[in-house]
């Protein structure tokens, strides 16, 4: 949605896609959606299929782009002791056919963590490098989920590519030292949209990527991470770029933005507002 | 990150592995030679290879007969193997443990020997209890240190012990161990169970503080817990922590959990300068970076945060955090090498 915190002016703007609009002075808002039909992704539709509200306030949206901009993709793979053999070799098959499936100028970052998170490798368009390190990752330690998160947004380039953060675990936080509501205001600070797959169910991933317009996948067996991870991308993907410059919402703080098609049938999934 | 046991996982495999060999009838004595002024990790190898019967039966013969430091070498080996063998056979753990409990009582029978039969044993308490806690074995930690406190009920490093057996229990969110003089009620959902356990585990650090005013992991330790309950006293009793504190990883966490408190009431300049603190005594270890860059966001400096986010990500951290082992448990440090060092001891 936002970069940074939302407000973007004229002067960044000269790098910007040409289907995106601004206008000199004049805040910009981004909100990343995704429409689905069931399983499938809603194409086709433009600015006039949205209704959107800002606090309330029912706002212009301007510009509706299939995103055709490159991923900024952050792996965020929990290597904890539970992961240990066989689950460990599917989610390195997983990642790798995630890997494969990136186009040439997306861009892809690997973020570990057990009880210790490491950027394993930087956000690069080195494919080999990520495969490389997915082959290497050996499962030990606690589990450190919500420190995770924030680092990885922490990392966020926050360059013109749109950020996504794919998420995997398969059990709970034991070890982090952030509170989950520090994770969430940290989330809606940013304008990271994050995606989850997960073994085990967790609230805290039901909560985190609502809260950033994402969505959490649950696999009930390790071998349905490929086909996760693989619907991920694809849900990345077939999102749409509303932009809108706010009207009749100047105050300060939380901005609670709400999304609805107008002429057509999908569940719409964007993150629920922006901090100004 | 947490064990640091000697070779714990090799003398596991071997235990497991090897065949039993043939003890002659003075080898029990050359193991506790062995661990006394040789290798303690050869003596516990050769002990692992024993068969149980073997075991029992030698330590009922020698608890007669060896020298009162020989006696603490033996219940060391025992000790030590039984923390090797916890993850690969925790059935055999309680009977090593047993074993080295029979040879301290023997100790304690010898002639002019109780005293110091008192200060290895609870020292030896001390030690078992962490082994157990720092290892999710809550209920086991909690029957030692009840044993523990029948011995020595005024010690307040024991009642720390079971304050933090409690801590582990509401992190874990796992009910408290049994209480013998509570009777059975219906059980408290998740949230209230979790508060409960906390407040017990507060009375028992006040318990500890009244006897020794001064020990600053129980004062730290009610602070955080009342950081935890929302409690006023929380920024006193941390700071009262810090000032009685003999080390720096005390006074870590004390930064730390004060800029926690500071975090959770909004108060981001003071939880920034207290993480800071933190990273000053620590710019090793993780936790201060991820705070910092989570309070630099709160503050609207992503940029701060970014940087604090890839000075992490450069760093080459051992695998070591004081907060990973306050929040999950650890050995107790200071008592193995007390342990060991008393079998030295003529």
């Amino acid at each position: 949605m936002m970069k940074g915190y939302g407000l973007l002016v004229a002067a960044i703007l000269a790098l910007q896609p040409p289907q995106t609009v601004f206008r000199t002075g004049v805040e910009i808002v981004e909100i990343d959606v995704s429409v689905m039909r069931g399983t499938q992704a809603v194409q086709g539709l433009t600015s006039r299929d949205f209704a959107l509200t800002d606090n309330g306030v029912t706002q212009q949206v301007e510009s509706v782009m299939l995103d055709r901009m490159p991923l900024n993709v952050t792996l965020v793979l929990d290597i904890s002791r539970s992961l240990f053999g066989e689950r460990l070799a599917h989610l390195v098959q997983a990642g790798e056919t995630f890997t494969n499936a990136l186009r040439p100028d997306d861009r892809v970052a690997l973020v570990t963590f057990s009880h210790q998170i490491e950027l394993v490798v930087p956000m690069t368009t080195d494919r080999q490098a990520i495969r490389s390190a997915l082959g290497h990752m050996e499962a030990s330690g606690s589990t450190a989920l919500r420190d995770a998160v924030q680092l990885a947004i922490a990392l966020d380039p926050r360059d013109r590519a749109r950020s996504l953060l794919l998420v995997f675990t398969d059990g709970h936080d034991t070890v982090s030292w952030l509170t989950e509501a520090a994770v969430l205001d940290t989330v809606r600070r940013s304008g990271v949209v994050i995606h989850a797959v997960r073994v085990e169910s967790d609230g805290f991933l039901d909560r985190l990527t609502q809260a950033a317009g994402g969505r959490a996948w649950s696999a009930t067996s390790d071998r349905q991470l490929r086909g996760l991870f693989t619907r991920a991308l694809d849900e990345m993907r077939a999102r749409y770029l509303l932009t809108y410059a706010p009207r009749g919402v100047d105050t300060a703080g939380w901005h609670s933005v709400k999304v609805s098609l107008k002429n057509s049938r999908g569940d719409v999934t964007a993150r629920p507002g922006y901090s100004r | 990150m947490r064990r640091t046991i000697v070779a714990a996982t090799a003398i596991a495999a071997f235990a497991c592995t090897q065949p039993i060999l043939a003890q002659g009838p003075g080898e029990y004595e050359h193991v506790a030679e062995e661990y006394r002024v040789g290798d303690p990790n050869i003596a516990i190898q050769r002990l692992a290879r024993w068969p149980e019967a073997a075991v029992t039966e030698s330590v009922r013969y020698w608890a007669k007969l060896l020298r009162p430091e020989q006696l603490v070498a033996a219940a060391m080996a025992h000790t030590e193997l039984a923390a090797a063998i916890l993850d690969s056979l925790p059935h055999q753990t309680n009977v090593q443990l047993h074993h080295a409990q029979e040879l301290l009582d023997a100790l304690a029978a010898r002639r002019d020997e109780r005293e110091r039969a008192d200060a290895v044993r609870l020292r030896w308490y001390q030690f078992v209890i962490s082994l157990f806690s720092s290892n999710a074995r809550l209920d086991d930690a909690d029957r030692y240190a009840r044993e523990a406190l029948g011995r020595f009920p005024r010690d307040p490093v024991l009642i720390l012990l079971k304050g933090t057996i409690l801590e582990l229990s509401a992190a874990y969110n796992v009910p408290a161990p049994p209480s013998p003089t509570l009777g059975r009620s219906r059980a408290p959902d998740s949230a209230t169970r979790q508060g409960r356990t906390l407040e017990s585990a507060a009375a028992e650090y006040r318990r500890a503080l009244e006897l020794d005013p001064h020990l600053a992991v129980a004062r730290l330790r009610l602070g955080w817990v009342h950081v935890l309950a929302g409690d006023n006293r929380a920024r006193d009793d941390l700071t009262a922590a810090l000032g009685d504190a003999k080390d720096d990883t005390v006074r870590y966490l004390a930064h730390l959990f004060l800029g926690g408190l500071a975090e959770r009431q909004s108060r981001f300049d003071e939880a920034a300068t207290e993480y800071e603190a933190a990273l000053n005594l620590g710019n090793q270890h993780q936790t201060p970076f991820v705070a910092l860059s989570r309070v630099e966001t709160a503050r609207g400096h992503p940029d701060r945060a970014r940087e604090l986010a890839h000075q992490l990500a450069a760093l080459e951290r051992i695998d070591d955090d004081p907060w990973w082992n306050y929040h999950l448990g650890a050995l107790d440090n200071s008592a193995l090498p007390w342990l060991r060092a008393e079998a030295h001891r003529r």
